[in-house]
């Protein structure tokens, strides 16, 4: 009985944990920390299954420079990233993989470093 | 019983000590007879081996009264393990559908929605709607820009590996 219960434990942690969503860590940005900041603008959506969430930053380097850090920690739990670095500035994307389904997070700095675009989507599933 | 004890001598008593030994009195007249023995001063080796042995009788049916008079006392301890294990698994289970009633609330409650802030102000209803509509078309433009170029990359490692 003791065993059993043992193992019963064991597989209740060891579900909890398989279902623990993923931790992304620039989702703490959509908090509603920067709600009331003017130079930053906020789009949260829920629509048929799907999550958006937008952030757009303009002329305020220190934030765009605290995203950048945030999203290249993020970056070494990626199944996949992609870096683009032109004229425009410098874009990525990176990819992760949770239930079966892939959130897409973007990054977009403009070449000032002032201003930027960060957006994470993903379907309902990906997040649980 | 008292009057027993008058009556009794020591080859009567010895005489029922070996009727004990050999097995043929009935159960109360061995209770008389072990009660007897405990009032008398007689010592002989058959009456101390009678002693003895209900002595030794004395000590298993008190440990057998022992367990049979705690009957609520050793069930308990028998099933105390699996009722702790029942009831720890009923708190888990209570907790997770708890859980999972309140978490489908939570995710049912609003099956779509729209939040948008603009420069420190937040948009309701339909202009929040659009604007974020907006932003979601630029995103998913991105992911395909991003896609091609990737692709696009691949291609190109590719080629110059088969070169």
């Amino acid at each position: 009985m003791k065993r059993f219960l043992i193992i019963f434990l064991l597989a209740t942690v060891c579900h909890i944990a398989n279902a623990k969503p993923p931790q992304i860590l620039v989702e703490q940005f959509f908090d509603g920390r920067y709600n009331k900041e003017k130079t930053v603008s906020t789009f949260i959506s829920k629509e048929n299954g799907t999550y958006y969430r937008m952030l757009q930053v303009k002329d305020n380097p220190a934030i765009v420079k605290k995203i950048a850090e945030t999203l290249t920690k993020d970056r070494t739990r990626a199944t996949r990233y992609f870096e683009q670095t032109g004229e425009g500035g410098k874009s990525t994307i990176v990819k992760m993989t949770n239930n079966g389904e892939t959130i897409d997070i973007g990054f977009q700095e403009a070449p000032s470093g002032k201003s930027a675009t960060l957006f994470i989507k993903g379907q309902e599933k990906a997040f649980k | 019983m008292k009057a027993q004890e008058d009556k009794l001598t020591l080859q009567e008593t010895e005489e029922l000590c070996r009727l004990y030994m050999d097995c043929k009195l009935s159960v109360f007249e061995e209770t008389e007879l072990g009660y007897f023995l405990t009032q008398v001063d007689y010592h002989t080796p058959l009456i101390d081996e009678v002693r003895r042995l209900m002595a030794v009788d004395a000590y298993i049916s008190d440990k057998v009264f022992t367990k049979a008079d705690s009957p609520g006392k050793g069930l308990f301890k028998k099933w105390r393990f699996p009722l702790s294990a029942a009831a720890s698994i009923a708190v888990i289970f209570s907790i997770c559908l708890i859980f999972l009633q309140n978490y489908s609330t939570l995710e049912n409650s609003d099956q779509s929605y729209y939040v948008a802030y603009v420069e420190g102000k937040r948009l309701s209803g339909e202009s929040a709607r659009l604007q974020v509509e907006a932003e979601k078309k630029s995103v998913d433009d991105f992911i395909k820009e991003m896609s091609a170029l990737e692709a696009h990359e691949q291609q190109m490692i590719d080629n110059f590996f088969n070169l």
